[in-house]
């Protein structure tokens, strides 16, 4: 079956960024399939959803963003992995696919997103 | 007016005060040695005052004060005074201790120069409190920088919940934001303020590594004024002339718009502000000249100090920022200023950094 809309999950600790975040990129055609608040949650549902992105913040309570981005690259060493954050001390540009710093616009992490996904949807 | 008392002669008095001074005197001959000295001197100096009668001055001050008293007395010869200069003198089991130094001529009956009787006074404790408070100041400096990056952290969560609400109701319901326009891009405009205070803050207490490429300078001052909110009583004249050098582009707009904004402020937002690029051998300078009314005497000093500012509103660490900013460059930031007329402000960058 060919997948048009692209397919990603988002995570943040922060739930109003997750939902306002999910929410616009639905109306751009996204499918989010998984939303979590937590490093933990972001590997397991890596695993199960298989997305095309994950959206990520590094700073969260007991499993943070490093920890998931392990996970997720043990799992899978191309994921696309956009990291949203307000912290700079995080060394990570080499580790994931792009660095996006807060505040941002939803504008702006769509189009960064679309540029990088192969273009299976319009 | 009090006489003496006949049972106490002036010397006396004087030998007494002479004595028990809380300071250290010492006399002593035109070679530097030491030829009478007080009670004081000899207590602290750690020696018998008929041990230290025949020392040289030199004696009793440690190896890092030697040039300096060196120094000292060469001053003292040629000009027959010295005051308060700091030295560290030597006690005769090696610990040193700084005092203050004044030295003057002493004259025999005749009017000639035989030597110099100098004060020295112990300033340990001063110097022991100075560098207490100092300390304090650094570690309350310490907590503050760390306090305003976690607050500064903290709040761009909940500034880019706004932002991005903004951004959704625009595109759920695009007439009834253009119906109401200016109030949300007051709402906008206040979160990008806050953005960039906010930036400011967490760029001086955690400062990122410099990102260096080749750039155009003209492109980039060209870009930075792009950018500004249209003034319109302000005119802004551009450089024509080009030169491309290696730095960190989004760090130096940051200085660049400081800068033009300092000035567009310093002119009460009427007037005019002119960008040059000056190409030279071996570094390239950028100047914004404002036709303010310069910068008065009292603050120069100031202004690159953090926190100082003369904006009701802002952090104050703009000009600070700015400097770290060309400084890492292995540059310099400078100004010059004439009252009634404007001031200068000069980025001076290398033109290969290693």
């Amino acid at each position: 079956m060919m997948r048009n809309n692209p397919t990603g999950i988002i995570i943040d600790d922060e739930k109003d960024i997750v939902d306002n975040l999910s929410m616009y990129l639905e109306l751009k055609g996204h499918d989010i399939v998984g939303i979590g608040y937590n490093g933990c949650n972001a590997a397991t549902l890596y695993s199960e959803k298989k997305p095309d992105y994950v959206v990520l913040d590094m700073k969260m309570p007991q499993y943070d963003g490093m920890y998931a981005i392990q996970k997720i690259k043990e799992k899978d060493q191309n994921a696309k992995i956009f990291v949203i954050t307000g912290h700079s001390e995080y060394d990570i540009e080499n580790l994931v696919t792009k660095v996006i710093s807060k505040p941002f616009t939803l504008d702006k992490i769509e189009k960064i997103i679309k540029n990088t996904l192969p273009h299976n949807y319009e | 007016m009090n006489e003496l008392n006949e049972d106490i002669s002036k010397a006396e008095v004087f030998q007494s005060l002479y004595d028990n001074s809380p300071d250290l005197y010492r006399t002593i001959d035109l070679d530097g040695k030491i030829i009478l000295c007080n009670k004081t001197y000899a207590e602290k100096i750690g020696f018998a005052t008929n041990e230290i009668i025949g020392q040289s001055i030199f004696d009793h001050v440690g190896q890092k004060s030697h040039q300096n008293l060196k120094e000292t007395f060469e001053h003292w010869r040629k000009t027959g005074q010295v005051t308060n200069n700091e030295i560290w003198l030597k006690r005769n089991d090696g610990v040193e201790f700084p005092v203050l130094l004044s030295a003057n001529n002493l004259l025999d009956d005749n009017g000639r120069l035989i030597g110099s009787n100098t004060v020295l006074r112990d300033i340990s404790e001063l110097t022991q409190a100075k560098s207490e408070i100092d300390a304090l100041k650094l570690k309350k400096l310490a907590i503050i920088g760390e306090l305003s990056a976690r607050i500064s952290h903290d709040l761009r969560n909940p500034l880019t919940t706004m932002r991005t609400s903004l951004e959704l109701l625009s595109v759920l319901d695009n007439q009834m934001v253009k119906k109401h326009n200016d109030v949300f891009k007051k709402i906008n405009g206040a979160v990008i303020r806050m953005s960039h205070q906010i930036d400011e803050v967490m760029d001086y207490v955690k400062p990122k590594p410099l990102d260096i490429n080749n750039y155009s300078l003209k492109e980039i001052i060209h870009d930075v004024v792009d950018q500004l909110q249209k003034q319109d009583n302000i005119v802004i004249n551009l450089p024509q002339n080009d030169v491309k050098i290696n730095c960190d582009k989004e760090k130096l707009e940051i200085v660049l718009s400081n800068l033009i904004l300092n000035a567009i402020q310093a002119m009460n937002y009427h007037g005019v502000i002119t960008l040059r690029i000056i190409d030279q051998a071996s570094s390239v300078k950028i100047e914004v000249e404002d036709s303010g009314s310069g910068i008065p005497d009292e603050l120069k000093e100031k202004i690159f100090e953090p926190l100082f500012t003369t904006r009701q509103i802002g952090t104050g660490l703009g000009l600070p920022s700015c400097k770290a900013i060309v400084e890492k460059h292995n540059g310099t930031l400078s100004f010059r200023t004439k009252i009634g007329q404007g001031t200068v402000f000069v980025i001076e960058l290398p033109k290969s950094t290693s």
